[in-house]
């Protein structure tokens, strides 16, 4: 009779090293609270590294690991539900996972032409998105800092946002047509 | 306010709890509201993730780009044309919303098979997860993820529980179970055969008749009925057991009836595709005399370069079998492959229209007998508004090589409501040239 072998930590650490990022990105898509998105990578770590005998060598692990996260995050929803007031609905959540499915192929390119985006951002859009993004202020805070309204701030973010991805697609385009 | 700014608010936290409900319903229902909410939460996900944010010279990436996702295949044919291969083509019809759960096994193999109207999806590779599969002709095999493969033949039905457990209600299975899915388990009505390790077959009829065989290895079998203290029966290679009914019987075993709608309701989700009941599919080609009969690939495409070319798509759903609710919800499923007749790359996103056919005189075709010229209302340039209702449209990507397309629309829901207890044919044509 065989034995099954236990599964060598380090070819889970270098799977998870090479794919972390693309899961901590599906996460963040799929669940728009940073912290909440977080948490639920960590939870999603742990069951991976459970769940990691039945995965097996050679497949698609970002699929793999991307259904214990989706789980995860169903999961943590029905707990969250039963205490909040605010109503959680599932079939929105299972429409988002499927059209980032669909879409997530042209993600690789589409990071790279935000990149390069990023760096033709004016100074000082560039710092307010630093403060949001990479500070993680949120939008009052960073009223405050700069002295203006948070609904100015608000909207300064949101046609930022919109020159990005004017940009990106622009930029995909480029590379499409050389 | 706009969907965009919507998005971008809900995105932000600036809408009411009541708001963002609202719109999560909205994109729940509407696959391009889900495209433009996914795109906008890829750039806030991306900024919050990103470690471009450092002042970095441009050009400079973290990660080395990798090519993987981009495959430009190389053909020998010089056309250059846009097509898209429909492996199966699916309505699933939601009365109220489905649930996700996990999957269960793969459909690895499945030639020559016909399936009753079933609750879980039924072309070669598809994800199952629980549900209840009946087929009625041919032969598929279930590749379960703990590694167990279990093969039905026809007439079957047979469900699937989870992982390591199935049920058989009727037919015929033979099960080959490693060492890695020790304890895998198959119930009929009265039995519950637990493998220890084997290669074996089972047999249920609705009679009552149940057959254990062991082709390798050893199972433990156990009455159902009985108390859970009485030491089960062990069944080792080479021998079999019998169980209930009498030997006359199970030859008499009675075909399962078609369409046996019931039995497959999983609470409020439905499967229909054009292998179910009456269904057929086919496409037709302009210039082509012949029929395509009912191919396993179809065909959509459209160019003006070679208007030869130009193909057109028809599915016909039965839904007359069986007892069709109305739905709140439908959805066309279609399991695109690249055809590869052509280079993928050069050629723009593929947008296809979606039509339902209002007359009933239309309904009538068959797969063996229609071609372009046959029914000269499928091969009008303008369809005619009176026979024909736009339902929807969708866009299959440059390039793209195997996707799962699913069409949805309020005209799509409405037209399956009207045609529930007849046939109903759907007509997909393709908009741009190229």
């Amino acid at each position: 009779m065989e034995t099954i072998d236990q599964p060598d930590p380090e070819d889970f650490l270098k799977l998870l090293n090479e794919h972390e990022e693309a899961l901590r990105l599906y996460l963040h898509t799929l669940i728009p609270d940073r912290a909440e998105a977080e948490d639920l990578l960590q939870a999603t770590r742990i069951v991976l590294w459970r769940e990691f005998p039945t995965f097996e060598a050679g497949t698609n692990f970002v699929g793999w690991a991307r259904r214990i996260a989706f789980h995860q995050v169903l999961n943590h929803r029905r707990k969250r539900e039963r205490r909040a007031t605010e109503p959680v609905d599932p079939a929105f959540l299972e429409s988002v996972a499927e059209e980032i499915d669909r879409q997530s192929h042209a993600w690789d390119d589409r990071t790279e032409a935000l990149h390069r985006c990023l760096a033709k951002l004016p100074a000082k859009q560039r710092r307010l998105v630093a403060l949001r993004y990479e500070e993680d202020l949120d939008i009052d805070a960073i009223a405050a800092k700069t002295e203006r309204s948070d609904g100015a701030v608000y909207r300064l973010l949101s046609r930022i946002r919109a020159a990005l991805h004017q940009c990106i697609d622009h930029q995909l385009n480029l590379s499409r047509n050389s | 306010m706009k969907f965009d700014e919507q998005i971008d608010h809900y995105l932000e936290g600036r809408l009411s709890a009541d708001e963002a409900l609202a719109l999560e319903q909205q994109i729940a229902c509407d696959m391009t509201l889900a495209e433009a909410y996914v795109n906008q939460a890829w750039l806030h996900a991306s900024l919050k993730t990103s470690t471009a944010l450092a002042d970095r010279a441009p050009g400079l990436s973290a990660k080395p780009r990798e090519e993987k996702h981009r495959e430009f295949r190389n053909f020998a044919f010089g056309a250059i044309a846009a097509a898209f291969a429909v492996a199966a083509c699916f309505l699933l019809i939601r009365s109220e919303s489905g649930a996700v759960l996990d999957p269960v096994a793969t459909l690895e193999k499945a030639d020559g098979t016909r399936w009753a109207g079933s609750d879980l999806p039924t072309v070669e590779g598809a994800e199952l997860v629980a549900g209840t599969l009946h087929l009625v002709e041919g032969m598929a095999t279930l590749a379960f993820v703990n590694g167990a493969s279990v093969t039905l033949e026809a007439p079957c039905r047979f469900e699937l529980i989870d992982e390591m457990q199935c049920r058989l209600h009727e037919g015929s299975i033979v099960a080959d179970v490693p060492d890695s899915a020790h304890g895998f388990t198959i119930d009929t009505q009265q039995l519950e055969v637990v493998d220890l390790g084997t290669k074996f077959g089972v047999t249920a009829t609705p009679l009552g008749g149940d057959h254990v065989f062991v082709f390798d290895g050893e199972v433990e079998v156990r009455e159902i009925q009985k108390d859970s203290a009485d030491s089960p029966t062990l069944v080792t290679g080479g021998r079999s057991l019998h169980f209930g009914g009498s030997a006359e019987n199970q030859a008499e075993a009675p075909r399962p009836t078609n369409l046996d709608a019931t039995a497959n309701l999983r609470g409020d989700q439905f499967l229909v595709s054009t292998a179910t009941g009456g269904g057929k599919d086919t496409f037709i080609r302009r210039g082509h005399q012949g029929s395509e009969g009912s191919s396993p690939l179809l065909m959509a495409k459209h160019t003006e370069l070679a208007p030869n070319n130009e193909r057109r798509t028809l599915l016909g759903f039965d839904l007359i079998g069986w007892n069709a609710p109305e739905a709140s919800d439908v959805v066309l499923q279609l399991q695109t492959r690249s055809s590869g007749l052509g280079f993928g790359s050069l050629v723009p996103d593929s947008v296809f229209e979606v039509f339902g056919v209002l007359d009933p005189a239309l309904d009538e075709w068959s797969e063996n007998e229609l071609n372009w010229s046959t029914v000269s209302a499928f091969s009008d340039t303008e369809l005619d508004p009176q026979q024909f209702r736009r339902l929807a449209s969708f866009t299959i990507k440059r390039g793209a090589a195997h996707e799962t397309v699913e069409i949805r629309s309020e005209a799509l829901t409405d037209f399956y409501n009207t045609r529930r207890g007849a046939l109903a044919t759907i007509l997909i044509a393709r908009v741009t040239g190229g």
